[in-house]
């Protein structure tokens, strides 16, 4: 099986004060295509952080993250950010969908960074819309939707572009028991769909036991 | 459509939503504010500009030709070739200089003109500047008082005035007795222009020549040109030979270079002055911009994180301050001329309630306010309006340029 993510021996450190934080110790991860995994830690344990950088959002002290089995590290930031709408798509805990476009436009609005919006697209946008149940929803704002509904545009639109892999940090975060349920169903049901590996980060065991292949960071540490 | 120019307009304009954000109305209102009043000024200013060069041309022909500090003596020679030339409409001959005026032992030291009374309506439009008597009325007996000069000593039309002249002082070195000469006053009138309505005297170019012991020789000779003929060219083109040595042609704007300069420098520092006000808007869009950009730092993370660039943001928000720039000059130059369409009524109701109205007319000697469109003036206004919003649109977008994905994703 091809692994389409991985990261090796990752380390990172903030500065606090004159104090160094150690966030992250050595951590090593992979993903294969269509698999889904899922890291769970408390808060603070680095998962965000990890998550960053897998995504070249931010930079590691040491350790290298590969996409598609090539390193990241030497890429141009212009190089990194026009591959990464091609390979990534990302599903946030606060949603973050762009309030002065309806569903279906912030759906759109991935393909729309790819420079590409045409019927096909606008084709998928509405079906993927359709498959994430909003297919009634698809001229409402997203100040008119619920966070359940929020958070199903915002899958969609982490998948508008046909992404290698989804990373997902704490989708369920801001939303209740039942519709975290029914969101994480959705997104492990789709992602399959698509053949799109997952990076599911998650503090919720229930929905880390979903997926493929657990992992679990304590204070900075991986553990499978 | 590239993905930051539709989220500007998206921003702008937002989906689902009848109106356009509150920050957009405000920045556009106080741009297109800024333009009204610069656009306003400038035109108002220009409208004054344009009338004074109009009574400019009206008072001295489009060309006056002199003979260096001397005399013409071949006024006929030289009517002729002018006279031919079929760029000409007409060309008058004068004889100007300073006269003493006595009335009821009032005396007065005003300039005398003496024109060429069958000629001279062809130049300048006499007639229409005549507020008592006619042009018939002029003959080598009778002068034409202007409205200052006949207000200040006294007199009106019948009045009779003396004059005494250089050439009678002359006598005087000579133990001669000198004797005024006697006019009787047939004729007032006001140009518009303060510089000729204040102090001068109209004659006959015949009493003119017979005053200042001239002869046949005039003084000047005053050209006017067809419709369309550009001074400047045909000034040169007779200053290029056409002309006997040292008569020269001066354009009527060489002949008040001074008065345009000043009236130029005074447009110049109302526009830089007034050009403050959309430097105070463009802040106004700078600050709503910064705001958007604040309150939208994790959006930008997030377009950062899918894969949108710095400087695409970048692009996003100095678009927003040009449109926003763009709209607001359209809006103020529609307001603008709203507003001068309707100038009379407003000007007019302003004065009729302050009861102002006949010092308006008196101080300003135009019954309506002026007005005029400068291509220039719109191109400048228009250039630097959008220079100044999209430069304050620069601040917010340098800011979201370099913001960090990762760090946007993270703030509070």
């Amino acid at each position: 099986m091809d692994t389409i993510l991985a990261c090796q021996n990752i380390s990172k450190k903030f500065l606090s004060g004159s104090e160094d934080i150690h966030v992250l110790h050595d951590v090593s991860l992979f993903v294969n295509a269509a698999e889904s995994v899922s890291i769970r830690g408390e808060s603070g344990s680095g998962k965000t952080t990890l998550l960053n950088i897998l995504a070249g959002l931010e930079s590691s002290d040491q350790g290298e993250v590969f996409w598609s089995g090539k390193a990241i590290r030497k890429k141009s930031l212009h190089r990194l950010s026009a591959e990464r709408k091609r390979y990534l798509g990302m599903v946030f805990q606060s949603f973050y969908l762009i309030p002065e476009l309806n569903a279906l436009e912030n759906v759109l609005f991935a393909a729309r960074i790819l420079g590409r919006v045409g019927a096909s697209e606008r084709k998928r946008a509405q079906d993927l819309l359709v498959r994430v149940g909003l297919g009634e929803r698809l001229k409402s704002s997203p100040l008119k939707l619920s966070g359940g509904e929020r958070q199903r545009v915002a899958v969609a639109r982490a998948l508008m572009n046909r992404p290698q892999v989804v990373l997902a940090d704490e989708p369920t975060g801001n939303l209740d028991e039942a519709t975290g349920k029914h969101i994480m169903d959705m997104l492990l049901a789709i992602t399959r769909e698509e053949d799109a590996g997952l990076i599911l980060v998650t503090h919720n065991m229930e929905f880390a036991s979903k997926t493929d292949r657990c992992c679990h960071l304590i204070k900075g540490r991986m553990e499978s | 459509m590239p993905w930051y120019f539709y989220l500007a307009v998206k921003q702008l304009f937002p989906s689902g939503r009848k109106l356009p954000s509150f920050f957009f109305v405000v920045s556009v209102l106080g741009v297109a504010l800024g333009v009204a009043v610069l656009i306003g000024v400038q035109s108002v200013m220009g409208g004054f500009d344009q009338t004074y060069k109009d009574k400019m041309v009206q008072t001295t022909g489009h060309i006056e030709i002199r003979n260096g500090g001397s005399l013409i003596y071949d006024v006929k020679e030289v009517l002729e070739v002018l006279d031919a030339d079929p760029r000409v409409e007409a060309a008058v001959p004068a004889a100007h200089g300073v006269v003493m005026l006595q009335y009821r032992n009032r005396p007065s030291f005003p300039m005398i003109r003496g024109i060429d009374v069958n000629r001279e309506h062809q130049v300048y439009p006499m007639d229409q500047f005549l507020i008592e008597g006619t042009i018939d009325d002029l003959d080598d007996d009778s002068i034409f008082l202007s409205s200052g000069l006949a207000y200040s000593i006294g007199a009106r039309v019948g009045s009779v005035i003396e004059l005494y002249t250089p050439l009678m002082i002359e006598g005087l070195k000579s133990d001669e007795v000198i004797l005024p000469r006697e006019f009787v006053v047939t004729g007032i009138y006001q140009t518009g222009w303060n510089q000729l309505d204040e102090s001068t005297i109209i004659c006959t170019l015949r009493t003119m020549q017979d005053l200042y012991g001239l002869g046949r020789s005039v003084h000047s000779i005053a050209v006017k040109l067809k419709d369309g003929v550009d001074e400047l060219a045909y000034a040169d083109e007779l200053n290029s030979g056409k002309l006997p040595f040292p008569q020269y042609a001066y354009t009527w704007i060489d002949l008040n270079s001074d008065f345009l300069w000043v009236l130029a420098l005074e447009k110049n520092m109302m526009l830089f002055l007034m050009l403050f006000i959309v430097v105070v808007a463009a802040f106004s869009i700078s600050i709503a911009q910064l705001l958007t950009v604040i309150r939208k730092t994790r959006e930008i993370g997030v377009i950062g994180a899918i894969g949108g660039s710095g400087r695409a943001m970048a692009v996003c928000y100095c678009f927003q301050g040009f449109f926003i720039g763009l709209l607001g000059v359209a809006c103020g130059i529609a307001l603008a001329v709203t507003v001068l369409h309707f100038r009379d009524p407003i000007v007019g109701g302003l004065a009729s309630i302050t009861q102002t109205k006949e010092t308006l007319v008196k101080f300003y000697q135009f019954s309506n306010l002026p007005v005029y469109y400068s291509k220039s003036d719109f191109i400048v206004v228009t250039v630097s309006t959008l220079f100044l919003s999209t430069l304050a649109g620069f601040i917010p977008a340098f800011r979201a340029a370099r913001m960090k994905p990762a760090d946007a994703l993270r703030s509070e």
